[in-house]
């Protein structure tokens, strides 16, 4: 699974990025995340399999929504006790559901 | 305080939202962010070339032309890569080609900003000072783009015609009418299109380096992170290209040995009031880690790292959590701005040198100040002055906070009930 980050310099959402990694992986799925700032991330969504906006760049889920429609990526926006790790497991049940929906697993 | 919290999330909010969603904001933090490293790289020649150790302007004397070289080319171009970067990312918002949006962004500037004299291009504008001309033309340049295309107007070749040479002649002709229309401008009808920008906007920039100006814009970006968004985020679309301009002409006012105009950049606010993070959350953090309760000693371990490696104050921030916090209304919206009217006035009476080098927002403290000066220790005493305004300021909310916690973790405790979810 594929999946990227979308926040402000990147680097805020790399510490949620590693646990989602090792939290999937101990649902026996592997996953990469990236982290991306919104404005460069808005032209890449075709590669990932899901998208999630960070709490703090939320003022910006209509543009990403309606770039995620094109490409036909699911969006989700994080809150934030999901972005803190403080709602881990409920965060990978929503990724985990996002991905069944995309590809029919 | 919860109308207060409300009125923020409904009213405040979607307009932050709409601004910073607008297409050309969008493509303008993107410009923003795709000249940072080139801006990054220039600073370090202009560190070589400047950096304040006893002796050093000595020795640097008979190179310092060469040395400043790498600046001019990267900080000295600085409109160039914004024209390209902004003509790409509004390209590709509108599903155009982003390079043919990026090239005939940077055709146009040129046209307008770099004539032709004795065949050279006049470097004038290629700085700090064609930026908002870069930003407009470069809007001029995707949007006939786009016309043209949107509605099919075309040369339109013979089927048997390769793919590739009838794509290329798609972008054909909306170049050819940007071509003719800015040169007819520029250099028929000689109107001086980046001159009478920086005329128009020179109020705007100057009005930026005003004491109400920097206070008014900490007071906005902290409120937008008490409310949980980025405020930068919202906010760089407008300052980000001012921010960088200033800066560049900082550095080529203290090459020359003139005086720094300008306050308004980002090490401002990044070096002496973002310690720790923005709203100086390095305060809050400092004081987490005496806390009692045991949710906020665990918010102060996982947010020690990223506050003081890189300013990165989420962690803090979504875990105290001070988002929507009445607790921490008062030392998240004021402290920043605070702090920023006491910079304003240490670097106005001449008392810390204005800051011309521009390093990443994420270099640790007390590093980003000295840098940013050209090595002033002035500069690092305000900072540390600065953090001691604000454990000040955030101390009896802390405080205050900690003992709520504590209480409800005894009277959890004695339910026991855990508060794990």
């Amino acid at each position: 699974m594929k999946i990227m980050i979308l926040c402000f310099g990147g680097w805020s959402s790399s510490l949620l990025g590693k646990k989602i990694e090792t939290g999937l992986a101990d649902r026996g799925r592997k996953a990469s995340v990236t982290t991306c700032s919104v404005e460069l991330g808005l032209g890449q969504m075709k590669s990932f399999d899901v998208i999630l906006i960070a709490p703090q760049v939320r003022h910006m889920a209509g543009p990403i929504r309606e770039a995620g429609a094109k490409t036909g990526t699911p969006v989700l926006e994080l809150s934030m006790d999901e972005y803190s790790g403080k709602a881990l497991d409920k965060l990978l049940d929503r990724l985990i559901a996002a991905a069944k929906l995309e590809s029919g697993n | 305080m919860d109308r207060l919290n409300k009125w923020l999330e409904k009213s405040f909010l979607p307009v932050a939202g709409k601004v910073a969603g607008w297409r050309y904001m969008i493509a303008v933090r993107n410009a923003f962010f795709s000249s940072v490293p080139f801006v990054m790289v220039g600073s370090v020649f202009l560190i070589v070339g400047f950096i304040a150790i006893p002796g050093w302007d000595k020795i640097v004397a008979p190179y310092l032309g060469k040395i400043l070289n790498g600046f001019n080319m990267t900080m000295g171009l600085l409109s160039v890569w914004i024209a390209i970067a902004y003509g790409y990312s509004l390209a590709q918002q509108y599903d155009l080609n982003p390079l043919v949006g990026a090239m005939s962004s940077l055709m146009g500037f040129l046209v307008v900003a770099a004539p032709l004299k004795d065949g050279n291009l006049t470097g004038t504008y290629l700085g700090g000072t064609g930026i908002f001309a870069a930003i407009l033309v470069g809007t001029f340049a995707v949007e006939v783009y786009r016309f043209f295309t949107v509605r099919n107007i075309t040369i339109k070749l013979p089927e048997s015609v390769p793919p590739q040479i009838s794509a290329s002649f798609g972008a054909l002709l909306p170049i050819l009418f940007e071509l003719i229309v800015l040169d007819v401008i520029t250099n028929w009808l000689g109107v001086d299109i980046p001159g009478f920008i920086m005329k128009a906007f020179t109020p705007l920039v100057t009005a930026g380096d005003s004491f109400f100006a920097v206070v008014f814009i900490a007071f906005l970006v902290a409120l937008l992170f008490y409310l949980g968004i980025h405020g930068w985020a919202v906010v760089l679309g407008v300052i980000g290209p001012i921010e960088m301009a200033n800066i560049q002409a900082n550095a080529a006012a203290h090459a020359a040995g003139l005086p720094m105009p300008h306050v308004l950049t980002e090490p401002f606010f990044a070096a002496w009031g973002s310690i720790g993070g923005t709203t100086t959350a390095g305060a809050l953090v400092i004081w987490l880690l005496f806390c009692k309760s045991k949710q906020l000693k665990q918010v102060a371990k996982l947010s020690v790292v990223p506050s003081f490696l890189v300013n990165v104050h989420e962690p803090v921030m979504f875990g105290t959590p001070t988002v929507l916090n009445p607790y921490f209304f008062i030392p998240v919206v004021f402290t920043y701005p605070i702090l920023a009217a006491i910079t304003w006035i240490a670097m106005n009476v001449g008392l810390v040198t204005k800051p011309f080098i521009y390093v990443p927002w994420s270099t640790p403290e007390p590093f980003y100040p000295w840098l940013a000066t050209g090595g002033d220790w002035r500069a690092v005493a305000l900072m540390f002055f600065n953090l001691a305004v604000a454990l000040a300021i955030y101390y009896p909310f802390v405080k205050a906070y900690d003992n709520l916690l504590v209480k409800q973790e005894q009277e959890g405790n004695t339910e026991s009930v855990s508060r794990d979810q």
